[in-house]
């Protein structure tokens, strides 16, 4: 009887063993060396590699299908200019992204050069993460505005890659047909509500207006932003909802929500943007969403013709705003960072590059190639720079945020969305929940 | 007997390699474990009635030498894996223990800060009830239904029906698969708004919803998909059937014990070391429970599915507070032994041991 309970628990000893192998195996980044982490040290010593000697860089973006193409097609350019420089390519849609880059920054194993959202730069410069790029990469031709939020310290630590207005994208096909007016460029928020109850009586069972945004973090912010109450979270690092503008945007869509002019909850959260199937406007179930003025073609990749865009609605102030699509760096643990910056050098400066890439980051940050660009575009992309250009005037001012807010927005807030939408909590509820969220992340 | 054991361990590995790793494991901390016993029944033995101080660091060397010299060959036969052992798993191991009374994190220099994690966690931290709480009511659920299910399952298949093997394989193969984000992926449009189930109970009339993307069944579906992945479990109770003696039933039907008695009185007494090892393992796994939360529904809607596991890796990736995380690795540690000596405690009351026979013990 001894040994048979002994062999038991050994065995379950051994099962608990091979268990800390699994969930203890985060912290173990042995690193505390360069963890500290002051940026760009690195760079200057190992990386005087001849310049024909074999290098294999490698390159992670996210992104829809035709960008991919596009960018594979820029990859393979660089390496017939450059036949000594390869690339090991690693891209998927915008879901997981994060979480797989973290996860192999914090294990020192991220990819040479990264594709980075403009609101995760705040965090990744100031955890070192990033190298300096200067000398190699020009940033002459860049507009300031754009250029700027990459720098930290008066280094450049990220370039932008190009510019993108935030608005809204709408089902013209579909309101058309159900006779619904379509909005119209520098529409106010009341337009938008107003529509929304107007169009009750022409949607069919399974249609929705728009989208539940009762809980959404940027749509909120541009609620706030149009309403003249400023940041959500300032520059400073402050939480800055504002309680009587929260509850009355919760409040509205509450009222959308009990009217079916906006998806149960269940139907909202099964929403995937871009997502052929699982795309709610693109399944057409829903007319409007938000939208940035660069993601038209992809769900025109869908629906050939059926989609138009229209600026954010504003109130007192603006409620769109144009902001840097996304970034491009060279992360602190790349072996071969010289050519990686050489690289990014050519990705935003030069026209072969530009000519691929066209606008599928946005209009180009690089004012040169924007404008060659602009020359002969197409149909589509003439729409997206219409909706820039309809932004541009008055805009809200666009900023990176303050660092340490990341998980704030995509957890904290994101829970208190879903309790919103299930109709947990009532919109001063959740007020109260997110200042009490957000009181961990207060510098 | 024991060596019965391992025969059940070596067939669930042969469909099973992942877990090829524990064997080594086993012989290795069972000779070690054997050996401390008698070496220090020996050296007892010695020391007792040895009065003198100054004999006893002699005595105790070499005993403690000889303890090490005699299955010196052993230990090189393990040498491959002892190696990867102590650098793959002690070490990190011991590392992250080291790391949870720091504030380590990438942007600045770690810092001991002492049990101060653990204060945050126990007294300032609601994510942590919250997972915790999900952690314990997936336990609760997916365990229990997965031993039912692989259980009747190896009943069914330890009848001798033709074409057996083809049966078998087809209901282990969702073990083979179940873990991957493949099925994940396929689970949440099984049962997602416009699903393929929502599809089925459409025909009958029933109304469908959102079954991951609803905080009320969201954890629900997830169970499920680990309850589908019962194959592993069901293997090892097959073998368990497979040892029953035959007699056994053969002597009970003569003395006129019908279908559902043979069940509760041999079967179940019989197998009960059995569902005692798949009851340890299945708990142990369950507490880990990561990758269908992470893929299928990412710990929404409404953290419904926000597990341990799930909270830590945030801790640890997103927020890069991989001190904290490290004490959270090591509180869920502490649960899972607390659980697996709850189980080992009350084993007494109801497994049974073929060896025990006579001893008074039989139930």
């Amino acid at each position: 009887m001894i040994k048979w309970k002994r062999s038991l628990s050994l065995l379950a000893a051994t099962a608990l063993i091979g268990i800390l192998a699994a969930c203890g195996g985060n912290g173990e980044t042995k690193n505390s060396a360069d963890s500290a982490g002051k940026p760009a040290n690195n760079t200057s010593t190992e990386q005087q590699a001849p310049s024909d000697e074999p290098v294999k860089l490698r390159i992670m973006w996210w992104g829809s299908q035709p960008r991919h193409e596009a960018t594979l097609a820029a990859l393979d350019l660089y390496t017939k200019n450059n036949p000594n420089i390869t690339f090991e390519p690693e891209y998927s849609g915008m879901d997981g992204y994060l979480d797989k880059l973290s996860t192999q920054a914090a294990a020192k194993n991220a990819p040479d050069i990264v594709q980075l959202d403009p609101g995760w730069i705040p965090d990744w410069m100031s955890r070192g993460q990033l190298l300096d790029l200067a000398p190699e990469v020009d940033v002459s031709k860049f507009d300031e505005k754009l250029v700027s939020a990459g720098q930290l310290d008066g280094k450049q630590y990220a370039m932008p890659l190009g510019s993108v207005a935030f608005g809204m994208v709408y089902d013209k096909a579909a309101m058309d047909k159900l006779g619904i007016e379509n909005p119209q460029n520098g529409w106010t928020w009341d337009e938008f509500f107003a529509l929304a109850k107007e169009s009750k009586s022409k949607l069919p069972k399974g249609q929705y207006f728009s989208l539940d945004y009762g809980g959404n973090y940027f749509m909120y912010s541009a609620y706030q932003y149009a309403k003249g109450k400023g940041q959500v979270i300032t520059d400073e690092g402050h939480f800055n909802v504002d309680q009587a503008t929260f509850v009355e945007w919760a409040a509205q869509f509450e009222e959308l929500r009990k009217e079916g002019l906006v998806p149960p909850a269940d139907v909202n959260a099964s929403d995937k943007e871009h997502d052929p199937q699982m795309d709610l406007m693109a399944a057409g179930k829903v007319l409007m969403r938000y939208s940035f003025s660069n993601n038209l073609g992809t769900w025109d990749s869908i629906k050939p013709g059926a989609y138009a865009l229209v600026t954010m609605p504003r109130a007192e102030e603006a409620g769109g705003w144009l902001k840097p699509s996304m970034f491009l760096g060279v992360t602190n643990n790349s072996k071969h960072a010289v050519e990686a910056k050489k690289f990014v050098d050519w990705f935003v400066n030069s026209q072969e590059a530009g000519d691929i890439l066209q606008t599928f980051r946005g209009l180009p940050a690089n004012k040169e190639i924007a404008t060659a660009l602009e020359a002969n575009m197409s149909d589509l992309d003439k729409v997206g720079l219409g909706l820039l250009r309809a932004t541009e005037p008055d805009g809200q001012k666009w900023s990176a945020g303050a660092g340490g807010w990341t998980n704030f927005i995509d957890k904290d807030w994101v829970l208190v969305r879903d309790q919103l939408m299930f109709g947990k909590v009532s919109p001063e509820q959740a007020f109260e929940q997110l200042k009490e969220a957000s009181q961990s992340y207060e510098k | 007997m024991i060596a019965l054991f391992f025969r059940y361990i070596l067939k669930e590995i042969e469909h099973c390699p992942h877990l090829a790793g524990i064997v080594p494991a086993v012989y290795l901390i069972y000779t070690i474990l054997t050996h401390e016993v008698t070496v220090m029944n020996r050296t007892t033995a010695a020391t007792i009635p040895a009065a003198p101080e100054t004999k006893k660091p002699k005595k105790t060397k070499p005993s403690f030498l000889s303890r090490w010299n005699a299955p010196l060959a052993g230990y090189l036969f393990i040498s491959p894996w002892l190696i990867g052992f102590l650098t793959l798993t002690a070490y990190p191991l011991f590392l992250s223990l080291y790391y949870s009374f720091t504030d380590y994190t990438l942007m600045k220099p770690m810092e001991w800060i002492g049990t101060r994690n653990y204060e945050r966690i126990f007294t300032s931290d609601p994510k942590f009830v919250d997972s915790v709480k999900v952690t314990f009511t997936y336990v609760l659920a997916s365990v229990p239904l997965k031993l039912i299910a692989a259980l009747l399952v190896a009943m069914v298949l330890n009848k001798a029906i033709k074409g057996i093997g083809v049966y078998r394989t087809a209901i282990y193969f969702p073990s083979l698969i179940g873990g991957s984000i493949g099925v994940s992926l396929l689970w949440r449009n099984i049962f997602g708004v416009d699903g393929i189930f929502n599809k089925i109970i459409g025909v009958f009339g029933f109304e469908g919803k959102g079954w991951i993307t609803s905080p009320d069944t969201a954890l629900g579906t997830l169970i499920l998909l680990t309850v589908w992945q019962f194959g592993s479990t069901m293997v090892i109770f097959l073998a368990g059937l497979k040892q029953i003696p035959n007699d056994l039933y053969e002597a009970s039907a003569v003395d006129g014990a019908n279908k559902v008695t043979q069940f509760f009185k041999i079967t179940m007494p019989m197998l009960s070391p059995i569902l005692y090892f798949n009851l340890i393992m299945g708990v142990i796994g369950a507490f880990q429970m990561f990758t269908s939360a992470f893929v299928i529904t990412n710990g929404g809607p409404m953290n419904a599915t926000y597990v341990y596991a799930l909270y830590l890796y945030e801790r640890a990736f997103s927020r890069y507070e991989l001190g904290y995380a490290s004490a959270l690795a090591w509180i869920m540690l502490v649960m899972i032994v607390l659980a697996t000596i709850l189980i080992f405690y009350t084993s007494k009351y109801w497994v049974f041991y073929e060896t025990e026979t006579g001893k008074g013990k039989r139930k």
